[in-house]
């Protein structure tokens, strides 16, 4: 690949975190980051006819979770993502709705004695884990835009909540609150940026962002998506707790997706072995 | 996860380097590692970098700079610290009081004063903080009055720091009682071997040696008028925001990082390194932020919030190395005892981290101050 190419991959894949930094400030499902990462996945290996064909229609991804394999969102194929990657059509695997407090549609699926078609077997193939790190950028994107989101939110009901004559947001012990999240947020999200771009760039520069990169940002961005969102939520008041209020909204998707690729913790251990990117 | 640098700060980032690791570099600093601070000052680098005009690039070269940018200078700055030079000296020489002369200061003055600065052959200090007025500068006390040929100077300083060493310190004083309180407060340059400067030491936690400079009656003459007359507030008030990229402070956290990281290398504590691992990450970004900020530097593009935010971030952020340090090493351990005295300072000098949040604060139309 030439320099110049790798540079657009480089523009791209930070325009791709941007978008879906974007999506979370506004709470759009997460879903469609995860169904743009298994088209990836397919993207970056040698696939046939038939599978391309697969690929054109959404697939989601099987990731482990708490005891269960779990799918966000609605798709006729499922990738298990892992080592070997294998594709599954939804219709052949056994499929449990969840009732989850994202609000989004997911389900656990159970492959059974269902084979699918393996899409790469390779322990240590490189466009896995160069997937798998795009995944964890994106989704601590979508983890920060939460943030970005809720903070947002609180920032104008503080402005216009008033108590005892004036606004809240005067006080300095509700003001502060939000100046230190904004603070912790533009710096988790300079890095974000950072990292999407190097992910790409270091695929031929001598300065590789190692998976581990991707995996504590995306730790670092789950904790920040967490605090941010209860905090703004609190700063509601129990308005915020209304359903049709969007401050409930960040922190239940934030909750629910914070440990959707592993807790905080174990990113962090994932990242500071050799092996990371491989499940 | 480092920033992406231009070949030619590569460069400059190697040459720099390079120079550190001339073997008299190394003896300097062993001989003065047992130095009680106040002592702790390493002439021979500053003067090697000096002579390479590397210890101010950013400065014009008939300054003794290499007319360089301010990504240079916080090279300088993260090479320092990742040396373990003290650099106490160079932040209130170069990026405090260099950096306002520069900003502020006359031709003449300039020629005069920042040539054996660049050249690491003086050092100056800044005195702004009084008993009474520290983040609210303009309620301070010490008064200038008008004589022949120039002023008198009455008050006392509080917190300085390196002033033993200091030829000259920029000192801060009222010079008017109309108008605004911010209104009428002037800049000099003051010389401290005056017979009418007194400094004395202040036992603190600190480990560089505070001292309280105490200003009897001392003469400044006008060519030592730094800046208008009266308007040394809205000098400083700019002056502060160029300066604060969070540079300095992000490099301290990832020099004493890099110093914890070996011992929590040395035991297995799963709970330690998860730590360890989460405060690298933060000093990454807090790093990435820093370097933002440093472009924007360079482009006279820096936003007050925003440099506020990297101050903010990256001087909390040496606390929780501290308290890590504390938890890995225990409160007899030399790193530890270090680190634990020098962070409370951190998020108090060059604006507290209230002040820091009130900027930011105000930019999101939030305190009641906007």
């Amino acid at each position: 690949m030439s320099a110049e190419l790798d540079m657009e991959a480089a523009r791209d894949s930070a325009s791709a975190y941007l978008a879906a930094f974007h999506s979370g400030t506004v709470a759009d499902p997460y879903a469609a980051i995860e169904h743009a990462i298994a088209a990836e996945f397919l993207a970056g290996h040698d696939i046939d006819e038939v599978m391309r064909a697969r690929a054109a229609s959404p697939v989601a991804l099987l990731i482990p979770g708490h005891g269960q394999a779990i799918a966000v969102g609605s798709a006729g194929w499922l990738l298990a993502v892992g080592s070997p990657l294998v594709l599954y059509a939804a219709d052949d695997i056994t499929r449990q709705p969840l009732r989850s407090l994202s609000e989004e549609e997911l389900y656990a699926a159970d492959a059974g004695p269902a084979t699918g078609l393996v899409v790469c077997d390779k322990p240590d193939c490189t466009a896995c884990a160069l997937t798998q790190a795009r995944l964890h950028s994106r989704a601590g994107a979508y983890l920060c835009g939460l943030a970005q989101g809720a903070v947002n939110a609180a920032v104008r009901r503080v402005q216009e909540r008033v108590q005892f004559g004036r606004p809240i947001g005067n006080n300095q012990a509700v003001a502060f609150q939000l100046s230190a999240l904004t603070a912790r947020l533009t710096a988790l999200h300079a890095l974000g940026e950072h990292v999407a771009t190097r992910i790409e760039a270091g695929r031929t520069e001598a300065e590789t962002v190692a998976p581990a990169d991707a995996s504590r940002l995306l730790a670092a961005c789950s904790e920040l998506a967490v605090e941010a969102t209860t905090t703004a939520l609190h700063l509601h008041g129990a308005f915020g707790l209304r359903s049709d209020q969007d401050a409930q909204r960040f922190y239940r998707k934030a909750c629910a997706f914070s440990v959707r690729h592993g807790t905080p913790a174990r990113l962090r251990l994932a990242g500071s072995t050799r092996r990371e990117g491989s499940r | 996860m480092n920033p992406t640098l231009t070949p030619e700060l590569q460069l400059f980032r190697q040459e720099l380097r390079d120079l550190l690791a001339r073997p008299e570099v190394a003896a300097e600093l062993a001989a003065i590692a047992d130095v009680p601070p106040e002592e702790c000052f390493p002439e021979t680098v500053y003067q090697l970098l000096g002579a390479h005009q590397m210890l101010a690039p950013a400065w014009p070269r008939r300054y003794g700079g290499r007319d360089a940018t301010a990504a240079h200078a916080a090279i300088v700055q993260e090479e320092l610290s990742g040396h373990g030079i003290p650099d106490m000296p160079f932040i209130n020489t170069i990026t405090n009081a260099g950096a306002l002369l520069l900003f502020v200061a006359s031709a003449e003055q300039k020629a005069r004063f920042l040539p054996p600065l660049a050249a690491g052959l003086g050092t100056m200090v800044v005195l702004y903080s009084e008993a009474e007025a520290g983040s609210d500068l303009a309620s301070l006390r010490t008064r200038a009055e008008r004589v022949d040929g120039g002023w008198r100077l009455y008050g006392s300083k509080w917190y300085a720091v390196q002033v033993r060493r200091a030829g000259y310190a920029v000192v801060a004083a009222r010079t008017s009682d109309r108008g605004r309180a911010e209104a009428g407060i002037t800049l000099f340059l003051v010389a401290l071997d005056n017979p009418a400067v007194k400094a004395s030491l202040v036992e603190s936690l600190y480990p560089d040696p505070f001292y309280e400079v105490l200003l009897d009656g001392v003469h400044v003459p006008d060519c030592d008028v730094l800046g208008p007359v009266d308007g040394g507030w809205f000098v400083l008030a700019a002056g502060l925001a160029i300066e604060r990229t969070g540079v300095d402070y992000n490099a301290k956290a990832n020099s004493w990082l890099k110093t914890v990281a070996k011992q929590v290398e040395a035991r297995d504590d799963a709970v330690l390194r998860d730590r360890l691992v989460s405060l690298q990450t933060q000093a990454a970004a807090g790093r990435v932020l820093a370097w933002r900020l440093v472009e924007r530097q360079q482009e006279g593009d820096l936003n007050a919030e925003e440099a506020a935010m990297a101050k903010w971030f990256n001087s909390e952020l040496c606390v929780k190395v501290a308290q890590l340090a504390l938890d890995v090493g225990g409160p007899a351990d030399a790193t530890s005892v270090a680190m634990l005295r020098e962070a409370p300072g951190l998020t108090l000098s060059a604006g507290g981290s209230e002040i820091m949040l009130e900027i930011i604060g105000s930019s999101l139309g939030l305190g009641g101050t906007s």
